[in-house]
């Protein structure tokens, strides 16, 4: 039995210790009951996801950088290669807000060295199977940060899970504009303003005042 | 055993459980002191974000009506009917948003503010004039606010299924703001499928929740398909 639960025993025993336990559960919050933060296994594995990510803008990468000979969207593969560059950059910013989080309630972050990552059944190397792969692992992402958010205690780690969940929707619906059809890239616009495609990797404000929406500008209305 | 020996047995025990009791009941109260406290919290949280749909819902009404009519004089005229079918979408996901958190906030003991109490009104001091440009911008800039309103509401709000709610809409604004970004960026244009497949431009209206059939969740992945080398 672990001193965490001869604790909660104890507690569960006596009068006002069970009272104190109780009282500092409902407020369900950053007040957690001793032993391992709760936090810190959903924080974990989403650390995981992001190290999946990186590895698999890293096999994306690969196949942009030297598409197949005969691969009809070889010519968007340039500017596809700096995009993709650029959100595996997010997803790093991601691990390391999440590392950080994790640490400091008192857990050990999973290395990234310890995170594999296999290229789906099906998939094999073309422009528009790293476009399918990474929309559908952008969507899933989305999808498990939301859930997740479900599963967290504190509101400082919600608020984590939230801020990165909405940089991977947008990373999620620009591919899957591109690959519906409802979007096209303009060629011109693209070149100038590359970065812009995405141009934060958090929401709101994590960490320093510059990587967040907080600090894109408003657009200025025109007569 | 002596009355007397009763008696004070029964006077140690009377008071015990009368401490027990006491203690209890102070536990309950302060329990639901704080809980009563943070449901209101939520509540005003969950008020606030209500009243910004509303008042989205107001502003794309405004933008779809001039889209129906653009200025002849309108540089963008020609962009007016596909912003058309795009803001109708995204405004029928705002009024999905304004439905959910009615609800929750009624779920949570308190009263969601009206809609009709809610008036938007075009910005009047920043030049806003009524083009296709401007209501795009107005639109984005608005999303974008929205988005860090959601994900900021996530540092106060107690309630698990109220976060859960905030961070699956927020994540349906962040959709919204970079499609319109990038059209004004001029980093993307209407694609071939823009006019037949435009509810696909954010195709649900909440990224997850549980128990929901209709989330981002069941939009299927795409399939991997062989190069053809003829």
């Amino acid at each position: 039995m672990t001193d965490m639960y001869k604790l909660t025993r104890r507690g569960l025993l006596g009068g006002f210790a069970a009272t104190s336990t109780v009282t500092l559960a409902a407020c369900g919050d950053d007040p957690v009951p001793s032993g391992p933060n709760p936090d810190i296994t959903p924080l974990n594995a989403l650390l995981n996801a992001e190290y999946e990510a990186i590895k698999a803008y890293e096999a994306g990468a690969a196949v942009l950088r030297m598409p197949p000979t005969g691969d009809p969207q070889a010519a968007q593969s340039a500017p596809l290669l700096v995009i993709a560059m650029n959100w595996q950059n997010h997803h790093r910013a991601h691990a390391t807000q999440l590392a950080a989080a994790i640490t400091a309630i008192g857990g050990t972050p999973i290395t990234e060295a310890s995170v594999m990552f296999s290229l789906p059944n099906g998939f094999t190397p073309s422009v528009a199977n790293v476009l399918r792969l990474a929309c559908n692992k952008e969507r899933i992402a989305a999808v498990t940060y939301n859930r997740t958010v479900k599963a967290l205690k504190s509101t400082s780690s919600r608020f984590l899970a939230g801020t990165i969940e909405g940089d991977e929707t947008q990373h999620f619906i620009v591919l899957y504009a591109l690959l519906k059809g409802i979007v096209s890239a303009d060629a011109a616009g693209l070149i100038t303003n590359i970065s812009e495609v995405v141009p934060k990797p958090f929401v709101a404000q994590v960490g320093t005042e510059m990587n967040s929406l907080q600090s894109v500008a408003d657009f200025t209305f025109s007569a | 055993m002596s009355n007397d020996e009763l008696s004070r047995r029964d006077t140690l025990s009377t008071g015990a459980a009368l401490l027990a009791g006491v203690g209890a009941a102070l536990a309950v109260s302060a329990i639901g002191r704080e809980a009563e406290a943070q449901g209101t919290a939520d509540v005003s949280v969950l008020n606030a974000l209500l009243r910004a749909e509303y008042e989205a819902q107001q502003a794309y009404d405004l933008a779809i009506g001039y889209f129906g009519s653009p200025a002849m004089d309108d540089p963008a005229r020609s962009l007016a009917p596909a912003a058309s079918l795009v803001a109708t979408h995204y405004r029928s996901q705002h009024a999905d948003h304004g439905t959910r958190l009615a609800r929750l906030i009624t779920s949570l003991q308190g009263t969601p503010i009206a809609q009709s109490a809610v008036i938007f009104n075009l910005p009047t001091a920043m030049n806003f004039t009524r083009t296709t440009q401007n209501f795009l911008r107005l639109a984005c800039n608005a999303e974008k606010g929205a988005a860090i309103a959601y994900t900021n509401a996530l540092k106060s709000l107690s309630n698990v299924t109220a976060a859960e709610l905030a961070a699956a809409i927020g994540g349906v604004e962040t959709q919204h703001f970079i499609v319109l970004y990038l059209l004004l960026k001029g980093v993307a244009t209407p694609g071939p499928a823009a006019a037949t497949m435009i509810t696909e431009i954010s195709p649900r209206s909440v990224v997850a929740i549980e128990g929901e059939t209709t989330d981002l969740a069941s939009v299927p992945d795409f399939t991997y398909t062989a190069l053809s080398m003829s």
